[in-house]
């Protein structure tokens, strides 16, 4: 079974790959994504009746936290239900939207504010170190050179120091990231043609 | 050529004449020439002339000066017969080895001490060697066969019609069986026996030095009484011309005796037979032909005299006058009667095993007739005591004849004669000899006649032998404690050995309790056996506390607190856990809340908006100024609903730019579907659809990467429906598109990077020329930047920031970002304010409890 497996992920691969090469592997290779393409919107349906499960499971059990589970799984009822009678489009959704989800993210997102910002400011007393200090420093000099002062941007550092540091050091470190993921998804490509990785299982 | 002498050495000629080579300086000829003349070896065949070695002796070491000396003296003295026949037939060796010539004489008279006896020299297929004369004493025979078989082979010699000479000769053959220290025992006999040839007595000679201790002192201890007995019976041995002057002069001295003075000199023959080891029967049946005819035994019951002239008379001819006063009493006495029933049965059944004594043949196959003669019937040993004189039942080994009723049965390795042990005997010899014991204390080693047979046979020590002086001990003792000993369990030689049948145990420490078994029967103080040793009382228990002071306790415990902190793990250097602030936290809410909230409500316009335009967010407002009316713009929303503040915010400026756009929104986050219609919500010029069409959403777009190409490749075919499940591709926006080429731009409204990065590399091939657009949030704007720098992307617009440039470029009157840029500018502030000054505070207090944590070290 897991040779077969194996084979299947080769196989897949290669053709998929072949088709950037050969035009006659096109069709193929096209086919196989949209495949890809309804296996990964079953993999989200798959996902949310997991999430139903295990949520359902709490409640039975009386776990601690059941509530919630309780609550999230009646919001996704409802939702469900919302959306596939009204349409995403209808104004209940579009309210359930605005009063619900953005409020809430966005409330989660000022939170990470305020945590992230609590986190600077005890960093030198967790870890007096250079580059604790240069990490507080770069912080303090990007978002006071996003900020503006009433009568314009602050000199220098709105003006020359930030657009340095986002433009040159931010960029580098950037390129550098993304030079290494694309190196890091080639090795884990030909790895997965050559059958040395098997994220689909069998190890 | 021959005039040359060729060198041995370099092999070059030289000259005849020249005695080194001219070459190599080697000599040519050698000095030492060829044995020539009287120098000549002795070839095979020719005898040796004799040399005159005179010369040589004073280059002879002393001892063998000495040993020459003595050799010429023995040879010049005693020129036996034999010898001079021995010399001659080696004569051509002893010559060959002169200056050893006078050792030859030793070599063979050593030699012939040494023989290998006939019985041992049959056993082991040796060639007898021709025996020595008939001079030793045929006294010992007995005793060194000590076998019924003897006094049969004994009685055929008597029976039959052979000379003196060939009675001698088995003797003497039997005589080379005895060994060294037992012929030297025998050597002192024939001073007893006057018939033995004066000649014959250096013969007997041995060296004292060979003597054993124990021998030496019984000849000390009997010459006395030998030269009583030689003056008491020198009347006895006139008759014999051969005989010495002491035995010549012994007649004189005879007549002179009383028969009181012959009773005594009897008795002491009598008891002098233990120290020549041979009874007097056997005196009478082994010695020569002379004996047997005139030997008759007289029985001790009726004189004790005749225990003594049985065995001294050699014949008729030579018997001492005293000893002519009993011939009635031999008369009485045939000859057979002499030699007992029991002894001509066996000598008929045992002639060809007559030269191996029994217990010597016991071991082998042949010998087993012999191992069958104990098994006869005591009743028809019983009838064979008629026949035998008493004088021989208190002298005959086989007491197992005369008496068995002790004898244990069954043991059939074990001779007959060693079977009955001594003990058995002196009742009887001590009986015949009663009355002389109580005249006589010398005659109390007659009592051990019998046992001194066995002991010299089996090497007794003297101190053993001593031990049976003790022999009143030994009667003591119950014989049925000796018997309890199974003979078959020990060997013979073992049986000998035991002090029990000696008759005297031996004690070696104070401790008197008899060993009544095994091998150690009669020793006394002998260590106690295993089973009868038993633990008298119970074992001393032990406590198992240690016993320490209290230093060494102290010790103890110092030793325990050092492994214990060598054990102990060592904490590891770091730094305290910091306890949460939620103080901190909610001061920091508070501040925020309490500053901004009015700001936000109030719209205030403090501060100014940014100043300048920077290149991506320039190249993105010349595309979206770049693209045509009413063209169609596909929108990819990929942001959380968590960024729509920010999102939007960015976004809108852009969006306001648009002339009448023929939007199509797409997204690859389930959320994007309603994000795209919450954007659409907005009162922007171009998103209101007065000024153009409706948006078309097409909704959510599965499949990530994968989606995103197949999009790419065949858009109708990816998303074929909108959000409300119409038909996406033949809607008024979409009409004539079947391509995402065909698209004017593609707007990508994201905060992710990666989601950006997908649809800008999954559609590079597929978009064609179409400019794309990135609007992002500030924290994806590094890693999007790249794309920006490559080309790949036309204009990116970033964040609160971008679109505040966008909007204060695009000629607007700020209605989206200026309403927030305020509340935004304080918020950096403050947040900075905070990062900085809650830094350096943490950071002093830091060093504060490093310094604290150092001191408290």
């Amino acid at each position: 079974m897991r040779v077969f497996t194996a084979v299947i992920a080769i196989a897949a691969g290669a053709l998929v790959l072949g088709g950037y090469f050969l035009p006659a592997l096109a069709p193929v290779q096209t086919l196989l994504l949209n495949w890809a393409t309804i296996l990964a919107g079953v993999a989200v349906l798959v996902g949310i009746f997991n999430l139903v499960s295990v949520h359902s499971d709490k409640i039975r059990r009386h776990e601690k936290g059941n509530a919630y589970s309780a609550l999230l799984l009646m919001a996704l009822i409802v939702t469900f239900l919302f959306a596939m009678i009204l349409r995403p489009d209808h104004i209940i959704m579009k309210i359930a939207l605005s009063g619900i989800i953005i409020p809430v993210e966005a409330a989660l997102m000022g939170l990470l504010t305020i945590s992230l910002l609590y986190a600077a400011i005890r960093l030198l007393r967790r870890r007096a170190e250079l580059m604790s200090i240069v990490f507080l420093i770069t912080a303090a000099l990007l978002i006071l050179g996003s900020a503006t002062l009433p009568f314009g941007n602050i000199p220098v550092i709105g003006t020359f120091i930030r657009p340095w540091i986002t433009q040159v050091l931010a960029l580098g470190g950037a390129r550098g990231i993304l030079i290494g993921v694309a190196l890091g998804a080639l090795t884990t490509g030909l790895r997965v043609l050559f059958g040395a990785d098997r994220p689909y299982g069998g190890n | 050529m021959t005039d040359v002498i060729k060198c041995p050495t370099c092999g070059k000629n030289n000259l005849p004449d020249q005695e080194f080579c001219q070459y190599c300086r080697s000599r040519l000829t050698p000095l030492t020439g060829a044995l020539k003349g009287a120098d000549a070896p002795i070839r095979p065949g020719q005898i040796p002339t004799k040399k005159n070695t005179a010369e040589l002796e004073p280059i002879l070491p002393q001892w063998l000066r000495d040993a020459r000396d003595s050799a010429r003296k023995t040879t010049e003295n005693e020129p036996t017969p034999q010898d001079k026949q021995k010399q001659e037939s080696f004569s051509a060796s002893t010559s060959s080895f002169d200056l050893l010539a006078g050792l030859q004489n030793q070599k063979e008279s050593s030699d012939e001490e040494n023989e290998v006896p006939d019985w041992l020299a049959n056993l082991t297929g040796d060639s007898v060697k021709p025996k020595k004369d008939e001079t030793e004493s045929s006294e010992v025979r007995w005793v060194e066969l000590g076998g019924e078989k003897d006094f049969a082979r004994d009685e055929e010699s008597q029976t039959g019609s052979a000379g003196e000479t060939a009675h001698i000769e088995p003797q003497s053959n039997e005589k080379e069986d005895l060994s060294d220290w037992f012929r030297d025992a025998s050597g002192f006999q024939p001073q007893l026996q006057p018939d033995q040839p004066a000649e014959t007595e250096n013969s007997f000679s041995p060296p004292t030095s060979d003597t054993p201790d124990w021998l030496r002192k019984m000849v000390a201890d009997s010459e006395p009484q030998n030269d009583q007995a030689q003056s008491l019976d020198s009347g006895s041995v006139s008759a014999f011309p051969d005989s010495p002057d002491w035995l010549r002069n012994m007649p004189l001295e005879s007549n002179l005796q009383s028969s009181p003075a012959k009773e005594l000199d009897n008795t002491f023959d009598a008891a002098s037979a233990p120290f020549v080891e041979e009874p007097d029967w056997l005196r009478a049946l082994g010695g020569s032909q002379d004996n047997v005819n005139a030997g008759t035994p007289v029985d001790l019951s009726q004189t004790s005299l005749g225990t003594f002239e049985a065995g001294e008379s050699s014949s008729a001819d030579k018997l001492p006058e005293w000893m002519e006063s009993f011939p009635s009493i031999e008369s009485d006495k045939p000859l057979q009667g002499t030699v007992p029933k029991w002894l001509k049965e066996e000598t008929s059944a045992t002639s060809a095993e007559a030269e191996i004594p029994v217990w010597l043949s016991s071991g082998f196959p042949a010998a087993e007739p012999a191992a069958t003669a104990p098994e006869k019937p005591i009743a028809e040993d019983s009838s064979l005591l008629g026949d035998i004189p008493n004088w021989l039942k208190a002298s005959a080994p086989q007491s197992s004849i005369f008496s068995d009723e002790q004898s244990p049965a069954g043991s059939l390795d074990t001779p007959d004669w060693l079977k009955t042990s001594s003990d058995e005997q002196q009742p009887q010899s001590r009986s015949a000899f009663s009355e002389i014991e109580s005249a006589s204390p010398a005659f109390s080693a007659d009592t051990q006649s019998s046992e001194n047979m066995d002991a010299l046979f089996t090497d007794m020590p003297d101190w053993l032998s001593k031990a049976t002086d003790n022999s009143s001990l030994l009667s003591q003792l119950p014989a049925a404690d000796v018997n309890l000993i199974e003979p078959g369990e020990l060997p013979s030689w073992v049986q000998a050995m035991r002090p029990s049948d000696s008759g005297n145990p031996l004690s070696f420490s104070s401790d008197e309790t008899l060993e009544k078994r095994g091998a150690l029967a009669g020793f006394q103080g002998v260590l106690p056996a295993v089973p009868g040793y038993a633990a008298t009382s119970k074992p001393k228990a032990y406590s198992i506390k240690l016993n320490a002071s209290q230093e060494q306790q102290t010790h103890a415990a110092y030793l325990e607190q050092i492994l214990a902190g060598e054990t102990a793990p060592l904490p590891i250097a770091s730094f305290s856990s910091l306890q949460r602030s939620r103080g901190l936290r909610w001061v920091i809410t508070f501040i925020f809340f309490v500053i901004l909230t009015p700001v936000l409500f109030l719209r205030t316009q403090f501060f100014a908006m940014p100043v300048g335009v920077p290149n991506e967010i320039g190249n993105a407002m010349r595309v979206v100024q770049a693209i045509p009316e009413g063209a169609p713009v596909l929108v990819a929303f990929d942001y959380e609903p968590a960024r729509v503040g920010e999102m939007e915010a960015a976004a809108a400026p852009i969006f306001k730019q648009l002339r009448n756009p023929n939007l199509t929104f797409i997204s690859t986050n389930e959320t994007g579907g309603l994000l795209a219609e919450h954007f659409s919500s907005i009162p922007l010029d171009g998103l209101s659809g007065e000024s153009g069409p409706q948006p078309l959403n097409l909704g959510y777009l599965p499949g990530g990467q994968m989606g995103i190409r197949a999009f790419g490749e065949n858009p109708p075919a990816a998303a074929p429906f909108d959000i409300s499940l119409s038909p996406a591709w033949a809607s008024p926006q979409l009409q004539g598109i079947t391509s995402l080429s065909q698209f004017a731009a593609l707007i990508i409204i994201s905060d992710n990077a990666n989601s950006t990065r997908a649809w800008i590399e999954q559609t590079s091939d597929t978009r064609g020329a179409i400019p794309i657009l990135v609007i992002s949030s500030a924290q994806a704007a590094p890693m999007i930047q790249p794309y920006y720098d490559s080309r790949q992307v036309s204009g990116l617009v970033t964040g609160l920031y971008g679109g505040a440039v966008v909007e204060q470029n695009n000629g607007s009157t700020g209605e989206i970002t200026r309403k927030y840029w305020d509340a935004y500018s304080i918020g950096m502030y403050l947040a900075m304010v905070f990062i900085l000054g809650g830094g350096l505070l943490n950071l002093a207090l830091g060093l504060r409890d490093r310094v604290t944590a150092r001191e408290a070290k």
